[in-house]
């Protein structure tokens, strides 16, 4: 299911630049951090990484990598050879919520929408460490038990798909030739792919660029 | 007939199954391909019928499992019904009503899947008991001492071990999960949508750009990945290693000899040989050459940042779950870091991952990082020996007799661990008291 999600944009910048759809469960779904040049569309050029377009191809991209398969495919189930199967169940009595199960054409997509209407998560929450641990860290003076936990301490309830992501990561991004599989040092000028030096350039002026003018 | 335990650990690739034995084994643990499979030649191929099949030249796959959860139960019943109830299956049920069900779910798995796990279970299998447990959090119940200390495992039933912290890396996604005292610590669990098929599908992506389009042919790059990849300990030096030193004396390079599927012949791997000139070989093989794709693919766990995904690598996601936890007992889970699921398989992985982890953590903790012997069963292990443990699947099972009387809910809350002592009433006192939560959770927020 589409999501569309509204990236945070500033009112200088032209219409089109601070949005994207994005095909990704709204747990996945990378947002745009704010533009720190803040001189308006000149400077949206040289920040190409941070841009809508740029995002927009990183989320496609990423969506494609956690496809099955290339292409979209109907595989149909094999017809039943004899009909005979030694099921539990004779097929004629499966129960309707087995049935409703069986028919049902939710993807994981779906079902997490539903949880989320269900249970609204925020994305702040995530940040929260876990505080009131520590203070309990500092009555327990006694090291004997060390490893024992007190009564009732738990790590709290199942956080819930959205909640449990991992935060993002706090190192550089590294950059690699899209060629050759090297540091992409360079930046082609028309379309923003990376590649390593002369000679990879060369290569994807001729056949890769995806822009021609 | 005697009761039987049946183990299910349901992978999004493959479903790892097998009877309760006295002393659970890896050899009783069954492999079997979690998807419907198409060839080229149109025919559906169910689960273990895709090891009788010798072209996999344009496979396409149906998995019941998305994102590591349980959703297309249509497709999941056909696999199902032919491993569980065919008579010439190795894990042939033969009394679902005499059988006890234990089933592993991913962390964090949406109410609505479990629900429709569990009335399956309960209702087209019949079942007479059922466990759904959260994969990972059955480790603890594996012999953990003598895994660090290189021991036999002791024979079960043996209490859980005090304190884990598993990193299960699978086919769909990668979890970090801490277990203390057996007991999920469920705020210090994090995802990294990073998986077996992430990585697949990239070496796929970077395959088809620089050597041969094998955009159509999941099945191949899945087993150049087995057979080629590796984690390297030295990014940067292994990069510019290959950059830099010409084909012949690069050590990283290597050669895939990819499969013919007109006569048969499998691929494989070997060092590589340069091309020679003039006419080509009798033999006409085709080869894909890798350079640092090899190690460039499996980094992606350790830095999701490299596809621009907006996640931290594994070891840093130690340390996110380690916030969670109270202080004290970090020490104790850095000592006890057990590594599974196929990924773990990958070579260097281990090293890669102690490397890194050793700056990060403090100076004064101890690490101990044990990778079982076989990663991609230990999950079924635990599970397995977690069934042993009779006095907790007393506590935690749901009866077949218990879902007819007092419904699903009752049977969830037993199973998640939850107080029911007096049937439906307390559960529904329960219930009330949760959506008392969530209204004043959703009121506060206005």
């Amino acid at each position: 299911m589409p999501t569309v999600e509204v990236l945070p944009s500033k009112p200088g910048v032209s219409a089109g630049a601070g949005w994207a759809y994005t095909t990704l469960p709204p747990a996945n779904a990378v947002s745009v951090p704010a533009s720190t040049g803040g001189r308006g569309a000149r400077n949206r050029h040289s920040n190409f990484e941070n841009t809508a377009a740029r995002q927009r191809q990183i989320n496609s991209r990423i969506s494609d990598l956690e496809k099955d398969n290339y292409r979209d495919v109907h595989i149909p189930l094999p017809k039943k050879e004899s009909g005979a199967r030694a099921s539990a169940r004779s097929k004629t009595t499966s129960t309707q919520n087995v049935r409703r199960i069986l028919l049902s054409q939710k993807t994981f997509v779906n079902h997490l929408a539903d949880e989320e209407a269900l249970n609204p998560t925020f994305r702040s929450r995530r940040a929260s460490t876990a505080e009131e641990g520590d203070e309990m860290d500092l009555d327990n003076t006694t090291p004997a038990d060390e490893c024992a936990l007190e009564d009732g301490e738990s790590g709290g309830p199942p956080l819930g798909y959205a909640r449990a992501v991992s935060r993002p990561s706090r190192r550089p991004s590294r950059t690699f030739c899209e060629i050759c599989g090297y540091w992409g040092t360079y930046r082609c000028g028309k379309c923003g792919a990376r590649y390593c030096g002369l000679e990879c350039g060369g290569v994807h002026q001729e056949t890769r660029c995806q822009k021609f003018f | 007939m005697p009761p039987r335990t049946l183990i299910v650990d349901n992978g999004a690739y493959t479903i790892k199954t097998g009877f309760l034995k006295v002393i659970p084994s890896y050899s009783d643990c069954h492999l079997i391909p979690n998807c419907i499979a198409r060839s080229r030649d149109r025919r559906s191929l169910v689960g273990t019928q895709l090891e009788t099949c010798r072209d996999f030249g344009g496979m396409a796959f149906r998995r019941p499992v998305e994102k590591g959860y349980l959703v297309n139960w249509e497709a999941e019943k056909e696999i199902w019904d032919r491993t569980f109830l065919e008579p010439e299956s190795p894990v042939y049920v033969d009394a679902p009503s005499a059988t006890t069900l234990v089933l592993t779910e991913a962390p964090n798995a949406p109410l609505s899947l479990q629900n429709n796990t569990d009335q399956i279970v309960f209702e087209e299998y019949e079942f007479a008991e059922y466990l759904r447990y959260v994969g990972p959090a059955t480790i603890p119940w594996n012999d953990l001492p003598a895994l660090f200390s290189g021991q036999p495992p002791t024979p079960p039933p043996t209490k859980p071990a005090e304190a884990a912290l598993i990193v299960d890396t699978g086919f769909s996604h990668t979890h970090i999960y801490t277990t203390l005292l057996g007991q999920p610590w469920n705020s210090a669990t994090r995802r990294i949508d990073i998986g077996g098929k992430f990585l697949t599908n990239y070496l796929k992506e970077l395959v088809s750009l620089r050597t041969w389009n094998m955009m159509e042919e999941p099945y191949l790059i899945s087993q150049v990945k087995e057979a080629v990849c590796f984690v390297s300990t030295d990014f940067s030096g292994d990069l510019e290693r290959c950059k830099r030193l010409r084909l012949p004396q690069n050590p990283i390079v290597r050669d895939y000899v990819l499969p013919d599927y007109n006569t048969g012949k499998g691929g494989f791997a070997r060092n590589h040989i340069p091309k020679q000139r003039g006419p080509a070989a009798p033999d006409d093989e085709q080869v894909m050459v890798l350079g640092n794709e090899r190690f460039a693919v499996p980094e992606l766990l350790f830095n999701p940042a490299d596809v621009g995904l907006k996640q931290a690598g594994v070891v840093e996601c130690v340390l996110q779950a380690l916030e969670m936890v109270p202080e004290r007992m970090r020490p104790v889970l850095l000592a006890n870091i057990v590594l599974t699921g196929g990924n773990a398989n990958i070579p260097g992985f281990q090293q890669r991952f102690e490397q890194e982890l050793r700056p990060l953590a403090p100076s004064e903790a101890a690490i101990r990082v044990a990778k079982p012997h076989d990663p991609e069963k230990f999950v079924w292990l635990g599970a397995a020996r977690m069934a042993c443990d009779e006095e907790f699947m007393k506590r935690r099972k749901a009866t077949r007799k218990e879902y007819m009387e007092h419904g699903l809910l009752y049977c969830q809350k037993k199973m998640a661990g939850e107080d029911v002592r007096a049937g439906g009433e307390v559960a529904v006192k329960d219930t009330a008291t949760e959506r008392d939560r969530r209204e004043n959770r959703t009121h506060r927020r206005r």
